[in-house]
């Protein structure tokens, strides 16, 4: 091969390794952990799963109702700040779901202190959401308001679909409850399940709001609530 | 970017901190001690400090006195985080240079309000 040929072929293969790398960088911000393994294993941990959701959101679309695209850059700001809280807390952001998120916590890999970082995740998502609306409320005449919902307990990380699509999901009882609670959290509120706060008592100030039925599960919970925009006297 | 610096020797104090601040106006920095907050504090010459009382190394008092014995500090804002077990460390610490102070456990609400006035006020201190 002369000099020149071997000169245009190494460049041609330098130009696709940066194709390639721009590509997984990409890829790796629509998933939610870098995934090395061809065959990803089925893995199941102690781990919390926390849901966030903004309140009144059907509101919040009514009033963009012929700008969504504008909608769009306001739950964006907010998924910002959440985001940060999260990741902050060394949460992975599994999966954007309406105008919420699905994080987990030690679900991907050994995090001991679970409970606690989804905590303090909890507490920084209303936080930082409530710094964003302090930001931005002169501009925007309104406010976004956020409810948390967590529970922990053995969740599994496996490939979730079939061959021909899937993707390398999170499954468990956890993620339900958190879900429901969620669906129950007022603004400002976090509720956690009686599995994320035996592990926290005496570190957070939280309501038992009582045994509780979640909605789809034939058992009863309790069911704690954080006030987290209350001021103590 | 105002910087924040947080020194505290619970983890989960430190997380709660970082994710309520921490957002594209403030940058949060994290010291596990005293010893290792003053080199942060002299590196990153932050806006804002919210210092423990009581942490291993050097405590929330010596650090205030540190802060505000050194001119190229005069601008940092002292926050002490204290627990009510802690209330007589209070005075000793506004006494020290401290500018407010956190009974812990405390709220992001209460935190946000407290670093805003903070930094609110540090102009006037300046006079």
């Amino acid at each position: 091969m002369s000099q020149e040929r071997e000169n245009a072929q190494a460049l041609l293969f330098a130009r696709d390794l940066a194709k390639l790398n721009s590509l997984r960088r990409a890829y790796e911000r629509l998933v939610p952990a870098p995934v090395d393994e061809e065959e990803p294993t089925v893995t199941v941990r102690q781990a919390t799963a926390l849901f966030t959701d903004l309140r009144h959101f059907t509101h919040l679309a009514e009033l963009f109702a012929d700008d969504p695209a504008a909608l769009l850059g306001v739950v964006n700001e907010h998924f910002a700040v959440v985001v940060r809280a999260v990741t902050r807390c060394a949460g992975v952001v599994e999966k954007f779901v309406g105008d919420g998120l699905l994080a987990t916590f030690g679900a991907r890999f050994e995090q001991p202190d679970h409970r606690e970082r989804a905590l303090a995740a909890a507490l920084g998502v209303v936080g930082a959401n409530e710094a964003l609306n302090r930001r931005r409320r002169a501009e925007w005449g309104f406010r976004l308001d956020v409810g948390v919902g967590a529970a922990a307990g053995p969740i599994v990380v496996g490939r979730i679909g079939s061959a021909q699509r899937f993707e390398l999901g999170v499954l468990g009882d956890p993620i339900n409850i958190a879900a429901r609670l969620v669906a129950q959290a007022a603004a400002g509120e976090a509720l956690l399940a009686e599995s994320v706060y035996a592990g926290l008592a005496g570190t957070v100030r939280a309501d038992l709001l009582g045994r509780s039925a979640v909605r789809g599960r034939d058992g009863e919970l309790n069911v704690y609530r954080v006030a987290v925009l209350e001021e103590k006297n | 970017m105002t910087t924040v610096l947080i020194a505290d020797d619970e983890p989960s104090l430190r997380l709660l901190v970082s994710a309520t601040i921490a957002s594209d106006e403030y940058d949060v920095v994290e010291a596990v001690d005293g010893d290792e907050a003053w080199g942060l504090i002299r590196q990153h010459r932050p806006s804002v400090v919210l210092l423990d009382v009581q942490m291993p190394g050097r405590t929330g008092l010596e650090l205030a006195r540190a802060i505000r014995g050194d001119p190229d500090l005069a601008k940092t804002c002292v926050i002490l985080l204290t627990s009510k077990a802690q209330q007589a460390d209070v005075q000793a610490g506004l006494d020290a240079g401290a500018d407010r102070y956190l009974t812990k456990p405390f709220s992001p609400l209460e935190l946000l309000r407290v670093v805003e006035q903070a930094l609110e006020e540090r102009p006037k201190r300046l006079e």
